[in-house]
């Protein structure tokens, strides 16, 4: 399974529906029925031109109910019949198991599911890491569950794909998430809380407001910077414990789920190369019922 | 055989554990014979007294680690025994780490955790450690007790802040032999023996009976003073934790603590108010950058002055046969730059005065100033405009000797051919440009025009620009956003050898905030002579820059250091002149530092607006002859600026093309030529091969 990324569904639509019409992807006005032409005709392009896909091939579109994946979901479907690409496409989604959260956004994939023909399916964490977030919060509070939440859905997708034996997976990130990958990517290196990556965000929007080409053009530099041959690239490893990548010895996820599973939920959380530098061992430990740490007195 | 355990079972192992675990061995079939009979891996209680035993029999930590890595919610005593298992090591670096993970399994601390912890950083010698470790006490509220601040004392002591440990101890309410001992032998420690004594009799006089342990490091310390009579060759130590004083390791641990100081003295302390680098003066500056420092006035002009002169000298930007014109906007930037050049000059003329008798002196390098005039474009009152030109002339004539020329040259100069309407093409040319940010761009490559028609007219071998880091941070962020990766790496280096005349910027490692502190305190006057302000991208961009570096302090360096990253290009360096006595002699005075190896590259070929070198995948069709078209033209353009500045419609880019200075036109021939050239160079036959 490689996963794929239908790389710019949204290069097309650059936002800016105006009075006399909409942008195409160069920028110049044009009708509606021009717009959905010249939309899908370049995802066609991109998709034929990198040779994505094989015939009979079986992918999986992860689908979130937004507006990337929705598109992605009828472009991907428009396109098989059209071109006859040959592809067995399905939809998949990611349940967290977070009472009340998924309903609508669920909702909308069932809606895409009967519009578009494609059939759904819905991995929940409970399937795959054996805990929902439910359950989780209920074992560590509060607080620091997010952590688990974004390791967890970090991996779902590809842990659900290879659950369904998928040969490629479909999303929609689009020429704004590069872009904005690629700034950040410039501004890295310091720690910064969760609004820092919709600061960039917002520097795109405003960027696009004056340039809307600005955002090719920071991928075209992304992609023309001139990185040295000689530079080192991370290795890429992969987990000893479920496969996945990881450039660790155990991936994060089972690190958290390790943790989870013995009873000390925060032992992933934060650095902790001293407690988890042990020998691979299986959980000798049969009881996960969690007193809270430090508890006990000498 | 992980059934339930019985009590007895436990309490018979760890009686035995107490009794009988005499070493290592036994400890071991102690804990099968307790494995056998069901006592679980994991059990906490029979963990805490193992781990207390093995760190008695000080077995190796690798073992213990591997029983408390089992343990099921281990307690405080647990934690902390782990924490002196490690601090008692070879090795005390874990410690650090086992009291990270106690904080974050939210364990409570308790009087035990502290001291141990201290023992380990002072082994350790990081006063970073030390002083968090030392905050997190105080919040924890064991900062008043008597054992964490002896371990406090000693810490600071051994990591060679003396000044600090002395501090904590004039703050102690309660004192003790230890923290005498550990104040005193601080001090003996980092070489000052005049305070060692004075401490030592000031103890005497508290009534405080000095031991085996006072003044028992460091005899040699005292070989030159009065030696006391008391002070005795204590070896073995388990209090003091020093090595013994042979010569070779005090000097080593005198150099640790020199590294201590330097590295340790970062964000933490925040209560002091000492410049950070003298360490005497009281700090009156307060800058970001990387993690922000604290300085007096003259260590904070030395440090920056230091930077400036690091860059020179480090990318041979000036030598002494160079006569160098500095770019001045008015602006603090060239304004700094412009002072830092003239003391440069000043300096190399002491030198030059004081060695003069001798022959092989080298001579000083010549310093000029250009201010382009571009009042065409910027509108601006004459009476305003007239005052600004008094302001910058006199700026230049009070710089300290030798006196530098200031060319005043207006910017219409490009177009030598047609001076007398070189106003009005000017003007339409700039007007032809639709995008606001193509506007401001071809400006300052047109500036960048007359300033190289300036030192090449005058006979100028350098050309130094006042870009700071915060200057090329946005240039980083804005060549980013309007597609020119590829040619990034080519602006933000130190030098900068594709123009005629090479381009440096030694201010490249200074933030504007310094820069602006630096015209405060000297009152450098500033000129702000045309209204600067950015409009589009480039004013979106700093003003976003500007917002993340409000934000934290260093966003502008890392900026600066992700995109260093890039690989230069060839003409990144300046390039070496002929060797002769002179430059040899320079070569002497040139610290060159080891720089990044450039990789070979194929021939550049360059843009004729914005001359940015281009990728392969941009370059321009082939020019058969030296005539070119508008069309040729723009085709020779980089996507930038063809997006950006060359207008749209066939007959404004005829007018464009019309309005362009010569020099411009004719880079776009020389250089395709040139490129085609280099192109085909494997197929001309070399002129000495013939003969082969």
């Amino acid at each position: 399974m490689e996963p794929t990324a239908a790389r710019r569904p949204k290069a097309g639509c650059v936002a800016s529906a105006t009075n006399e019409g909409l942008l195409s992807n160069d920028l110049k006005p044009i009708n509606k029925e021009c717009f959905y032409v010249a939309f899908e005709e370049e995802i066609h392009s991109v998709i034929v031109n990198n040779k994505l896909f094989k015939p009979g091939e079986r992918i999986a579109i992860g689908a979130s109910g937004g507006k990337d994946s929705t598109v992605l979901a009828y472009v991907m479907s428009e396109l098989n019949r059209r071109h006859n690409y040959g592809l067995d496409l399905f939809l998949l989604s990611v349940d967290e198991g977070i009472t009340g959260y998924r309903d609508d956004s669920l909702e909308t994939v069932k809606r895409n599911e009967i519009q578009y023909g494609l059939p759904l399916k819905v991995v929940s964490y409970k399937d795959l890491y054996g805990w929902t977030m439910d359950e989780i919060v209920k074992m560590i509070g509060l607080k620091n569950n997010c952590t688990f939440c974004g390791v967890f859905r970090r991996q779902a997708l590809d842990r659900g794909a290879a659950l369904l034996k998928v040969d490629k997976l479909a999303t929609g990130h689009n020429a704004d998430d590069i872009a904005e990958t690629v700034l950040l990517n410039i501004l890295r290196g310091i720690y910064s809380p969760n609004a820092y990556r919709g600061f960039a965000r917002e520097f795109i929007k405003d960027l696009e407001r004056i340039r809307p080409r600005a955002i090719l053009d920071i991928i075209k530099s992304g992609e023309d910077f001139r990185i040295a041959t000689t530079t080192k690239m991370p290795e890429q490893g992969t987990c000893q414990r479920c496969g996945y990548i990881s450039s660790q010895k155990w991936c994060k996820a089972c690190v958290l789920l390790d943790g989870l599973n013995r009873g000390l939920p925060k032992l992933g959380i934060g650095r902790t190369r001293g407690v988890n530098r042990k020998d691979e061992q299986p959980n000798v430990v049969k009881n996960i019922q969690s007193k809270p740490c430090g508890s006990l007195d000498f | 055989m992980h059934s339930d355990h019985s009590p007895s079972i436990l309490k018979q192992c760890i009686a035995i554990l107490r009794s009988c675990a005499t070493s290592i061995h036994k400890l071991k079939q102690i804990h099968a014979f307790s494995i056998k009979h069901g006592v679980p891996l994991y059990n906490p209680d029979m963990g805490k007294h193992m781990l207390f035993t093995l760190i008695s029999l000080s077995a190796p930590m690798s073992y213990a680690h591997k029983i408390f890595n089992q343990l099921h919610n281990p307690n405080i005593f647990t934690w902390n025994t782990m924490i002196r298992g490690y601090a008692e090591s070879e090795n005390p670096k874990p410690a650090m780490e086992v009291h990270r993970n106690m904080r974050l399994f939210a364990i409570e601390p308790d009087t035990h955790t502290y001291p141990f912890l201290l023992k380990a950083i002072a082994k350790l010698i990081s006063v970073k450690e030390g002083e968090e470790v030392h905050s997190i006490a105080t919040k924890n509220g064991f900062g008043s007790l008597v054992f964490v601040q002896n371990g406090l004392v000693h810490m600071y002591a051994v990591c060679g802040r003396a000044e600090s440990a002395h501090k904590l101890f004039e703050e102690m309410s309660e004192r003790n032999l230890v923290t005498w001992n550990s104040l005193i032998n601080g001090f003996a420690l980092n070489g000052r023996p005049n305070e060692t004594l004075t401490l030592y009799r000031a103890m005497i006089d508290e009534q405080v009976e000095p031991d085996g342990f006072t003044l028992g490091q460091n005899p040699k310390t005292f070989a030159a003073t009065e030696k006391p009579s008391m002070a005795c060759n204590g070896t073995g130590c388990q209090s003091g934790c020093y090595k013994d004083g042979t010569g070779e390791e005090e000097k080593l641990l005198t150099e640790k603590n020199l590294t201590c100081h330097d590295s340790g003295d970062g964000n933490h302390s925040r209560n002091q108010t000492t410049c950070l680098k003298c360490k005497a003066n009281e700090a009156t500056i307060f800058t970001g950058g990387e993690g922000g420092s604290r300085f007096c006035a003259d260590c904070f002009r030395g440090n920056l002055y230091g930077k400036f002169k690091l860059a020179v000298t480090s990318h041979a930007m000036i030598t002494p046969t160079d006569k160098v014109l500095v770019a001045f906007s008015g602006g603090p930037s060239s304004r700094v730059a412009l002072q830092f050049v003239s003391e440069m000059q000043l300096k190399s003329q002491k030198i030059f005065d004081a060695t003069a008798i001798r022959d092989r002196s080298l001579p000083v390098f010549g310093v000029g100033v250009a201010f382009i005039d571009e009042s065409e474009i910027h509108p601006t009152t004459s009476t305003d405009f007239n005052k600004s030109i008094q302001d910058i002339k006199q700026i230049v004539s009070n710089l300290p000797l030798p006196k530098k020329e200031l060319h005043l040259v207006p910017i219409r100069s490009i177009y030598s051919t047609k001076t007398s309407d070189g106003s009005e093409t000017l003007k339409n040319l700039i007007n032809t440009v639709n995008d606001a940010t193509g506007k401001e761009d071809l400006l300052s490559h047109l500036r960048m025009l007359s300033l190289q028609k300036i030192a090449i007219e005058n006979g100028y071998t350098k050309l130094v620009l006042g870009s700071c880091t915060s200057r090329i941070a946005c240039h980083v962020l804005t060549a980013t956003v309007k597609g020119q990766g590829y040619s990034l790496a080519a602006d933000i280096q130190y030098a900068d050898a594709r123009w005629e005349v090479p381009v440096v910027l030694p201010l490249r490692d200074c933030l504007i905030q310094e820069l602006n502190i630096l015209c405060n305190l000297d009152s450098l006057k500033i000129v702000e002579v045309f209204n600067d302000s950015c409009a589009g991208i480039n004013g979106l961009v700093s003003s976003f820059v500007k917002l993340l570096q409000e934000e934290n302090p260093s966003r502008e360096c890392t900026i600066v250091r992700t995109a260093g990253k890039l690989t230069p290009f060839p003409f990144n360096k300046i390039p070496d002149t002929n060797t002769n006595d002179v430059d040899l002699a320079s070569q002497r005075r040139h610290k060159k530092f080891n720089l990044k190896p450039i990789e070979s590259l194929p021939p550049e070929s360059f843009c004729p607006i914005c001359n940015s070198p281009m990728s392969d995948s941009q370059s321009p069709g082939s020019f058969s002859n030296s005539q070119t078209t508008p069309q040729l033209f723009g085709a020779a353009c980089c996507s930038s600026c063809q997006y950006q500045i060359l207008p749209e419609e066939v007959s404004s880019m005829e007018e464009f093309y019309s309005l362009l200075p010569e020099s411009i036109i004719s880079r776009a021939k020389n250089r395709n030529q040139k490129w085609i050239r280099e192109r085909i160079q494997d197929c001309l036959i070399l002129d000495g091969e013939d003969e082969v």
